[in-house]
């Protein structure tokens, strides 16, 4: 075996240098190029051109190593220099994906290691390095092993390349594309894992038959119908939004609310990116806003809020997101500051040397290479998008002074209570040089605005269930006046199946709550036109059930998300609007009907059994087009003769006519035959 | 297990809607020279990667050595050695490399046989298996087939390709090779003359189909060109079974009939030809007729002198 192996490693050794080559310089200029970024999240080597060589070079660096061991060997002499040796096939197999292996990897991982060791060496970039930050690249390497399959499939079935032979590479995509849509790295790697096991499986399963499908093991066979089916279902989520985006479906029409600087709330409707109309609560059209010039500017008339807390929904951060280690703070021309959540302290890098200068906390600047006696306990509470100059920790308020290298402790909240969010109301005046007028901050129970330098201005006792009404935002009317605005998250929000209202509460100055108004929710009015529902007829029923079916069981295990999704489920079943119901399910079930008979024409063409021909028949009634594309996918179109004594077409690959039972006639002689006598 | 290293059992393979193998019927006994002949694209091949389970079949079967082609084990492999159409080596491989990767598959590799051969053939052991002639390649695929001394060998058209020099040299291989009493050698051609000179045993097949499976000698014996000459012009032909051609001139008509007896004797002699002579025939003439069109042909010319 280890013969075989070294002979893969030598004959496309030079594929992988090229690769490296190419791979390791996009990522050396990709690492480099971090200046022009300043998007949070993406630092170094988490930064999108960088993911984007891990990923596409991953991706297409295994799908052309698996497509050249594979190709290149499946012409006949040279296909027969290598199976035909005295070791089992799967073994050759196995010897050819692990010397394939042995070269894709370092290919891949030469480039990400020395990215990820020039990142995290002090004085590249200015900002802090976390070795995590390289689980995306992790997973995009890993993925591109997925491909590797793909491609060594891809090279071995025999199949039309305009038909089914590409279908390998499309359930690669699919996997790729799941990977990226769990936030965790355990996730990602399990999926690339099972698509490694399938793809895997489909390969070996092509290699032990040469290429065909009907002398698989089952296993392989199954795995090779999952893999093709993946990547049918890939390519028709591809033709949909080929189909959608020239469709260039406009007029999308929905409401929001508002707070105008005099408080009043002002519901505004848009159709795409045009504000239609701006009325009040009840629906009012305002005069005010009547001139389209006056919409279109509407900012200039709405109230700067402050966000106390974000709805949860939002705050999910992936692990491709180097928000998980730390958060820029500023992007002064001298200093990148970054809140550093292992170390509990803000970091601040010199653009110039590219180095770390020192730290802040509690202690106030500790230089690089001190030690610092303090850090923050827990922080930062709660979440924002943008540093409005304030932090704080579990139960304390600061307000850091990045250009001046020193923190202040403004406050700590009463009974030590937990600092859920914290927020700065900004002086609306460009007198005032935008300064912090007010500081508001959340706990479990109470509502605090405080003045710049820690005086209470008032303490208001939470007037909603915060667990439900997650949502705070606090502005400032005037001297005296300031709102807050409570909405409902979107998992209560869908829990209570869209009744609960949001509410604006105006406070005066002394923490007395002078008006409370009631936000009705929103209907987003875009009723569904009847002839989209005909989209049902290309969703396999197998994925409606198991969406359902998913949703049921996370609801009956307590889980939040599960039960949203099916309130949300429950929500469009019975909100849409008739004829688009209608014609959804019409769509659904005729297809039904016309792929389980289709697959049955088709089977019985193949002469399959009965039991073959039912299994067929619910795959078909569960899968729609997909299950019946696969069947013809599968395996080469049937060829038929007549049979000599019934006069019915027979399939050639059965030994007995499937009608009569008769066996194939011997070969027509002509008196010329010599045979031994 | 049957005395028959190989047999095949109404083999049969389509691509597609195209026939290539058709209920196809062979045994190859032990120790025998088995020439396998037929036209291109006669299904040789595809008959031989069956047999080796490199191709599955549409239907029927073939063994080798006793095991069913699907799933020949990799001991019963090790006895037999392939050397597939156009001779294939990685090209990258010097020929050196060559003899040491197939070595390390073959716990009896014979080092002595594998350089012999390099021996007989010049070649030069760092040379690269992408640089050597067609001849050379030949003889590097032969010696690397060899020197595992098979227990039988399978060779697809070895000759294919090569020169006459090339070729002589590969054939005077395959009859050192022969000299090993228990090795059976089962070997397709399109060159009649190679395979008169080794094969014991010989199968034709045309068109997907077998025609014809014997000794070198019944083969021969069982096909004759009879020379019929005619006062006038020759008669119409009546149905003659066997007839594979017929020739016809001025005065004369030649016929190649396989499995001649006294039933296509009294046929013959019923024509009114004033004389009718037996005509020596070659193999590869004999090989022609029977892979030839069926029918007549003649040389006359509408019109040129001599015709009606």
């Amino acid at each position: 075996m280890t013969a075989i192996i070294w002979k893969e490693i030598r004959e496309n050794l030079k594929w992988a240098v090229l690769w490296l080559v190419v791979v390791g310089l996009f990522a050396a200029v990709t690492v480099q190029k971090q200046e022009s970024q300043n998007w949070q999240g993406f630092e170094s080597v988490c930064a999108p051109m960088f993911l984007a060589v891990m990923t596409f070079g991953s991706a297409a660096g295994g799908l052309l190593l698996g497509l050249l061991q594979s190709l290149l060997e499946a012409r006949r002499g040279q296909w027969a220099f290598l199976v035909h040796r005295p070791l089992p096939r799967s073994q050759i197999f196995l010897a050819k994906a692990l010397g394939g292996l042995a070269l894709y990897v370092p290919a891949m991982g030469i480039p990400l290691l020395g990215a990820a060791l020039w990142a995290a060496t002090p004085g590249h970039i200015p900002a802090p390095f976390d070795w995590r930050m390289i689980l995306p690249s992790i997973t995009a390497i890993v993925t591109g092993v997925v491909f590797y399959f793909a491609g060594l499939l891809t090279g071995l079935r025999p199949a039309r390349w305009y038909g089914s032979r590409g279908l390998g590479i499309g359930a690669a995509a699919a996997c790729a594309l799941l990977t990226y849509a769990v936030p965790e790295f355990w996730q990602s790697l399990l999926v690339a894992l099972v698509g490694i096991v399938v793809l895997g499986a489909a390969a070996w399963g092509s290699f032990l038959a040469g290429g065909e499908c009907q002398p698989q093991p089952r296993v392989t066979r199954f795995a090779l119908g999952v893999s093709l089916l993946a990547g049918l279902l890939m390519v028709g989520f591809a033709v949909v939004l080929v189909v959608l985006g020239c469709w260039n479906e406009s007029g999308y029409v929905w409401s929001y609310y508002r707070i105008a600087k005099d408080g009043q709330i002002l519901r505004v409707t848009q159709r795409d990116a045009v504000l239609t109309s701006v009325t009040d609560v009840n629906g009012n059209e305002l005069e005010k806003y009547r001139d389209p010039r006056v919409r279109d500017s509407l900012y200039r008339f709405t109230l700067p809020l402050a966000t106390l807390l974000p709805d949860p929904a939002y705050l999910t951060v992936r692990y491709s997101d180097s928000r998980r280690f730390f958060m820029r703070l500023d992007n002064s021309r001298q200093v990148h500051w970054y809140y550093v959540f292992a170390g509990g302290r803000i970091r601040g890098y010199a653009l110039d040397t590219r180095r770390c200068i020192g730290s802040l906390g509690p202690d106030g600047f500790v230089p690089v290479g001190q030690p610092a006696s303090q850090r923050f306990v827990d922080g930062p509470a709660g979440w924002w998008w943008t540093y409005a100059g304030v932090l704080a920790d579990a139960n304390a308020v600061y307000r850091p002074d990045l250009f001046t290298q020193e923190v202040r402790r403004l406050f700590t909240t009463a009974d030590n209570a937990r600092v859920l969010g914290v927020g700065a109301l900004m002086s609306p005046s460009p007198a005032d040089d935008h300064r912090i007028r007010a500081i508001a901050i959340v706990t479990r129970d109470r509502v605090e605005l405080r003045t710049p330098d820690g005086t209470l201005l008032f303490s208001l006792a939470q007037p909603f269930d915060i667990d439900k009404y997650c949502q705070l935002q606090v502005g400032a009317l005037d001297e005296d006046r300031y709102v807050l605005w409570y909405r409902p998250s979107q998992v209560a929000q869908s829990l209570a199946r869209w009744t609960l209202p949001g509410y604006v509460l105006e406070v005066s100055a002394d923490g007395r709550e002078v008006q409370r108004t009631e936000l009705p929710p929103l209907d987003i009015a875009n009723p569904e036109p009847w002839y989209t529902g005909l989209w049902a007829a290309f969703v396999p029923l197998a994925a409606a059930i198991a969406e359902v079916a998913w949703a049921s069981l996370l609801s009956a295990f307590g889980d939040v998300q599960g039960a949203v999704l099916f309130a949300d489920l429950r929500r469009e079943l019975t909100t849409s609007p008739p004829p688009f119901l209608v014609a959804s399910f019409s769509a659904l079930a005729v297809s039904i009907v016309v792929c389980t008979l289709l697959a049955l024409l088709i089977a019985r063409r193949y002469a399959f059994s009965r039991r073959a021909r039912n299994w067929w028949a619910v795959l078909s009634v569960l899968g729609g087009p997909a299950a019946v594309l696969l069947l013809v996918a599968l395996r080469d179109w049937p060829a038929r003769e007549a049979c000599p004594a019934c006069r019915q077409k027979r399939v050639v690959d059965r030994e007995e006519c499937e009608h009569c039972g008769a066996a194939f006639p011997a070969p027509a002689t002509d008196g010329t035959e010599i045979f031994e006598r | 297990m049957s005395e028959n290293v190989i047999e095949m059992r109404s083999l049969t393979r389509y691509f597609g809607r195209k026939r290539a193998v058709y209920a196809l019927d062979l045994g190859v006994p032990h120790g025998c020279v088995f020439g396998f002949l037929g036209r291109n694209g006669s299904g040789k091949t595809t008959a031989i990667r069956m047999l080796l389970g490199l191709l599955e079949p549409t239907r029927g079967s073939a063994s080798l050595l006793g095991h069913d082609s699907r799933r020949l084990p990799p001991e019963v492999r090790a006895r037999v050695g392939y050397l597939a159409e156009g001779h294939h080596v990685p090209g990258w491989m010097r020929v050196r490399e060559c003899g040491r990767f197939q070595g390390r598959f073959y716990p009896q590799w014979n080092e002595d046989v594998f350089q012999g051969i390099l021996k007989y053939f010049r070649l030069d052991p760092n040379s690269r298996a992408k640089d050597l002639s067609r001849g050379e390649r030949a003889g590097l695929c032969l010696a690397l087939i060899l020197a595992p001394e098979p227990e039988v060998l399978v060779l697809d058209d070895p000759a294919l390709g090569l020169d006459p020099v090339a070729r002589r040299a590969l054939l005077e291989s395959m009859v050192y090779v022969t000299r090993h009493a228990s090795r059976t050698i089962f070997f397709s051609s399109h060159f009649v003359g190679d395979v008169e000179r080794v094969a014991d045993r010989i199968a034709i097949l045309d068109d997907g189909q077998l025609r014809a499976c014997c000794t070198m000698e019944e083969f021969r014996s069982r096909v004759r060109r009879i020379v019929l000459r005619f006062p006038s012009r020759p008669p119409e032909l009546p149905a003659i079974p066997g007839l594979l051609t017929s020739l016809r001139t001025e005065r004369e008509l030649a016929l190649t009939i396989a499995n001649y007896n006294g039933q296509t004797e009294e046929l013959v002699s019923q024509l009114g030809a004033e004389h009718i002579e037996q005509v020596p025939i070659d193999l590869e003439d004999t090989f022609i007729s029977y892979l030839d069109r069926r029918g007549e042909r003649t040389f006359f010319l509408q019109g040129a002198g001599g015709a009606p």
